[in-house]
């Protein structure tokens, strides 16, 4: 008989398998546009939000100008594309490595701060790349934006329908996780839990805090940009305030600490909730209550975080590893 | 650049430096004591200038007097949101308190734009509509200078209050309690100070600060429901520019930052200006990040144990 | 605890799902969408502007509707880019909404004008003008009002040829211009128009600066263009940094002849604002008052009307000019479009929308229509739009230019 432990692990990866056919294989199958549209915003916003899961919630650096990062990847494929006719397939990963580099460099000038003065230092580093968008007009074309030509074929990354963006979001997003949780299962993940967890035990036992943080932080640029990248792509029209504005880093923190923070499922939980809800809300609601939605993130936020502040998976990972800690002893 | 350009900037940069600093005095008192990144602080500033708003769209009360009514009830206001939301984070990793400060600032600005709709109001009063006129100092060689009377008057309240509260924070028993807090809450624990009752009052104290901050400023801004965050980021900045729980510090960063705005405005081109006081907010945070007048090491402080 | 997550769970996908449910498309009424931000930072303009095309349905279905049939609008929210995409997708895809009238923004326009354009729907825009809207060779997309390039044409031209000679006189070689602008997509979109036809002019450009709307201090941008010493400021401004530049202008002694644009010195809040010291500014764009001058006697009785109705509901104000634009906008499609095409069929309205040869004079706000054609390079812009000149006199916004339409004269 096997352990219990092996035995929930073979049957964990069971339902993984199902679970991922259905996501798979169900776009196929539904046929109205909309929700189609649904999925791929999900899946997006579930990418971008694991990708700053990687910095903020498995290192402990939480970020407020993931926004910037998200803006390189958009304009840099979508620039390396228009001015130099490079498909965005590979320009996503130019605008991946910038970001990471840019990424590493904030990284090396404030990693050395604490919590809540890093925070605002990233805070002061979006909203000078926002500024920055709005200013290299000559690179940017600044406030007026860009718009990509509609020409839909493989090279250009564009496509008439929209089953083929749900695949390639579907694709990212399932990426990000299997990234997440490769991190988490790795020594990288340990380190960083090291660091998280008590900073000075970490670095007394010598872990190399700073460069471990740094990977991550090279990790999760990379990704958030080509998250941004696969926007560009898709609403075919960037400008710095859809792509570079505080609001899709504090979004992305909400879908994020309310889903799990530092899980692998977390980030796409608060992505599979908030999103659906967003859409709603605005279907019914829209034009007859201005901003309720927003109130209702406000108050889900402050709620989760007062009552359930490990998110809604990191609290059920809790209570199910209890369970199965005081569960019948294996054979 | 002839001499009456460069006073006429420079009293221009002091200001509106004052203006900054009276907006960012409560907040500093609460990051200084309480450890708290409030992002919420903007809203409560844009709360109290539709306070002021209103009562003077509805009965004429001048801002300068409606001072008296926003004051006591945006402390009230600080005592019941501390009580709600920001008593329970103390001790709870910084994430959470940064969120759910986040989280009352979209629900504060969306109420708002609910109940009050996103119009742009403001209020105009007469007798500040002539500017106060310095020189000419031909003997200078200086034209004359102009100062505006709201924000002049802003300025010596935000001096005032700094002043006040120096001396409050150093003299008064209540003050030195305050103090030993910040600096350390175990300890004045351990001294019998009831810690849950000096945030609470100084967590209001900052509301309430805030408050005074907008009934000075509805006469010079227009108030919208987003305008709390357009000030929250240059607020954080003084804050952590001039080390956080020192309100004296947060004056002279306010300043120091009001001056740097308007100067870079002037020389380098007004749309780079706000990109300018991060730039050197970073860079101050990397050098030397308690700030100004902080206490060294201070910014090291980590997770706070709970109170009770 | 874990009947709590499934439960959440189950509320989320039974919203997701039921927001996806299809409306049963009603055969005996027009179903026109509407995108427009009612919420979020734009929402100011945005719900007048809506409210413009809400009172052009009411009446157009009041006097028994279009070929007899009534208009119903199916509203959506837009209050970003992002949304803006995502409720066009919803209103083409589950309100099987086939016309969509928006979007008071440019940037917001930009994202629901694509989705309708990959999904071959009719859209009209009212309100946005920057030109990228009308530069992608679009075949579905036409825009009802003026664009940037054609205010600012309008503004440039009437500095040098009217405002420097009657009130400075000074010929327009000798002017000496200033040029400021937000750095948003209108202001950006604006400053360049006018750059633009500063140089083809010749004319003296003193100062250009470019600042953010959200700044709290604008004295060094005043300071700046003080020692530039122009006659004459060109401005793109949105309201609360046009009120911040005024005041902080007056008091620097800075006080050239201002030509703003309707979102700043041209709304209604101006007036509140500055009292007295707004006289005399003047502010391109939208015409402030639906002229009844020159104009034909349909129309003429159409915009009374409108004005009627806009008093009715706003407290006896007089109608803001983003609400007029949004009400000639609705207008052009249910009196000239939408009778022509006799469907909602997309192709159909887009052949009517490209037959129209209007005159001016004959469309409301003095406006003819007509569609440039998909051979030309602002495919979908109605070249019969044009932009006005008003003015601060007596505490009222008159219009004063063009003149076979003004009220009153340049003071």
């Amino acid at each position: 008989m096997k352990p219990l432990t092996e035995q929930l692990k073979t049957r964990q990866a069971a339902i993984l398998c199902i679970v991922l056919l259905i996501l798979v294989l169900s776009p196929l199958f539904v046929k109205n546009d909309f929700y189609l549209d649904g999925f791929i915003l999900i899946f997006l916003w579930g990418a971008f939000s694991g990708a700053w899961n990687i910095i903020s919630g498995y290192a402990g650096m939480v970020s407020l100008c993931h926004n910037a990062f998200f803006a390189i990847g958009a304009y840099t494929s979508t620039l390396l594309f228009l001015r130099l006719g490079i498909t965005p397939w590979l320009g996503m990963f130019a605008g991946g490595i910038l970001a990471s580099a840019v990424g590493v460099i904030l990284g090396l000038v404030c990693f050395r701060l604490r919590s809540h003065y890093f925070v605002l230092a990233t805070l002061a580093f979006g909203q000078v790349s926002h500024i920055v968008s709005l200013n290299w007009r000559s690179l940017t074309e600044g406030a007026e934006g860009i718009a990509l030509p509609i020409e839909p074929n493989l090279y250009n990354m564009t496509f008439a329908g929209k089953l083929p963006y749900v695949y390639i979001a579907l694709f990212l997003f399932v990426a990000v996780m299997a990234v997440s949780y490769v991190i988490e299962h790795s020594r990288l993940g340990y380190y960083l839990t090291a660091f998280r967890e008590n900073e000075d035990a970490a670095r007394a036992l010598g872990v190399k805090t700073g460069r471990v943080r740094l990977v991550a932080m090279a990790i999760s640029c990379f990704l958030a940009a080509i998250t941004g990248s696969l926007y560009a792509q898709y609403v075919v029209y960037i400008d710095p305030s859809s792509v570079a504005r505080l609001q899709l880093s504090v979004q992305v923190a909400l879908f994020t600490i309310v889903g799990g923070l530092g899980t692998v499922l977390g980030p796409a939980i608060g992505a599979m909730i908030f999103i659906p809800i967003t859409i709603f809300l605005r279907a019914n609601l829209g034009t007859a209550v201005p901003g309720l939605h927003m109130i209702i993130y406000g108050l889900i936020l402050i709620l989760v975080l007062l009552y359930m502040p490990k998110g809604i998976y990191g609290t059920l990972r809790e209570k199910i590893g209890r369970i199965r800690a005081t569960s019948k002893p294996e054979n | 650049m002839d001499a009456t350009l460069f006073v006429q900037l420079l009293i221009a940069g002091v200001l509106l430096g004052g203006i900054y600093a009276l907006a960012s005095i409560g907040l500093t008192l609460i990051f200084g004591v309480m450890k708290i990144v409030n992002f919420a602080h903007g809203e409560f500033l844009m709360v109290a200038m539709y306070l002021s708003f209103w009562l003077y769209h509805y009965f004429k009360l001048d801002p300068y007097i409606s001072i008296l009514i926003v004051v006591p009830l945006l402390f009230l206001v600080g005592i019941l949101i501390y009580r709600l939301l920001i008593k329970p984070t103390i001790g709870a990793p910084v994430l959470t308190q940064i969120f759910v400060t986040v989280g009352l600032s979209m629900v504060i600005e969306n109420l708002a734009l609910l109940f009050w709709s996103a119009d742009f109001r403001t209020v105009s009063l007469e007798y500040l509509q002539n500017a106060i006129i310095l020189g000419p100092y031909p003997s200078l060689g200086m034209e004359e200078i102009i100062v505006n009377p709201a924000r002049l008057i802003a300025f010596c309240i935000a001096l005032f209050l700094a002043v006040a509260f120096y001396f409050f924070l150093k003299l008064s028993y209540t003050g030195k309690v305050i103090r030993a807090t910040s600096q350390d809450r175990f300890t004045a624990l351990l001294m019998g100070i009831n810690i849950d009752r000096i945030f609470k009052l100084t967590f209001a104290i900052g509301i309430m600060l805030v408050g005074v901050a907008g009934a000075l400023m509805i006469p010079i801004y227009t108030v919208h429901p987003f305008v709390g965050f357009e000030f929250v980021l240059v607020m954080f900045v003084v804050v952590v520019l001039g080390g956080m729980g020192s309100v004296v510090g947060a004056t002279v960063a306010g300043i120091f930052i009001g001056i740097i705005e308007v100067f870079s405005g002037f020389l380098l081109g007004p749309e780079s200006k706000e990109a300018i006081y991060f730039l050197v907010f970073i860079a101050a945070l990397v050098i030397k990040p308690s700030g100004l007048f902080g206490l060294e090491g201070e910014e090291e402080l980590e997770r706070i144990e709970a109170i009770d | 605890m874990k009947r709590f997550i499934a439960g959440v769970f189950l509320l989320t996908f039974v919203c997701f799902f039921s927001a996806g449910q299809a409306v049963v498309a009603a055969d005996d009424v027009w179903r026109i969408g509407a995108i427009f931000p009612v919420t979020g930072p734009l929402s100011k303009n945005g719900v007048k502007n809506f409210d413009g095309v809400k009172i052009a349905t009411e009446m157009i279905n009041d006097a028994g509707g279009v070929l007899g049939k009534k208009v119903v609008l199916v509203s959506a929210d837009a209050s970003n880019p992002e949304a803006a995409a995502s409720e066009a997708n919803r209103l083409i895809t589950n309100e099987k909404i086939t016309a969509i009238i928006g979007t008071q923004a440019s940037s917001l326009s930009m994202a629901a004008t694509t989705v309708a354009e990959k999904n071959k729907i009719f859209y009209i825009e009212n309100e946005g003008i920057s030109g990228l809207i009308t530069a992608r060779g679009f075949k579905y997309i036409f825009r009802t009002t003026f664009n940037s390039t054609m205010m600012t044409t309008q503004m440039v031209d009437y500095a040098a040829d009217v405002l420097g000679p009657k009130k400075l006189g000074k010929k327009a070689e000798d002017l000496r211009l200033a040029i400021i602008h937000e750095d948003g997509g209108f202001g950006t979109s604006s400053g360049k128009g006018l750059t633009a036809r500063a140089k083809a002019r010749g004319l003296n450009v003193v100062a250009t600066e470019k600042y953010s709307a959200k700044s709290a201090d604008l004295s060094s941008l005043v300071l700046k263009l003080r020692r530039a010493k122009p006659d004459i400021l060109l401005a793109a401004q949105y309201i609360n940094d046009s009120i911040l530049f005024h005041r902080q202008a007056r008091e620097m002694r800075f006080t050239p002849l201002v030509i703003g644009t309707t979102a700043g010195q041209g709304n209604p809040d101006f007036i509140k604002a500055m009292g007295k010291d707004a006289e005399g500014v003047l502010a391109g764009g939208i015409p402030s008052e639906i002229s009844v001058q020159g104009l034909a006697e349909g129309p003429q009785k159409d915009a009374k009307e409108f004005v009627k109705r806009y008093q009715a509901t706003h407290n006896g104000e007089y109608p803001n000019p983003t609400s007029f634009v949004g009400f000639a906008g609705a207008w052009v499609l249910y009196q000239f479009i939408l009778p022509k095409a006799g469907s909602l069929d997309p192709n159909k309205l887009r052949e009517a929308a490209l037959s129209l040869d209007v005159p001016r004079g004959e469309g409301v706000l003095n406006w003819g229509v007509k569609f440039a054609g998909p051979d030309q390079k602002n495919a979908g812009q109605n070249v019969f739009a044009s932009a006005a000149i008003n003015q601060w006199q007596d505490g009222e916004m008159k219009l004063i230019f063009p003149r076979a339409i003004a009220s009153s004269d340049l003071k």
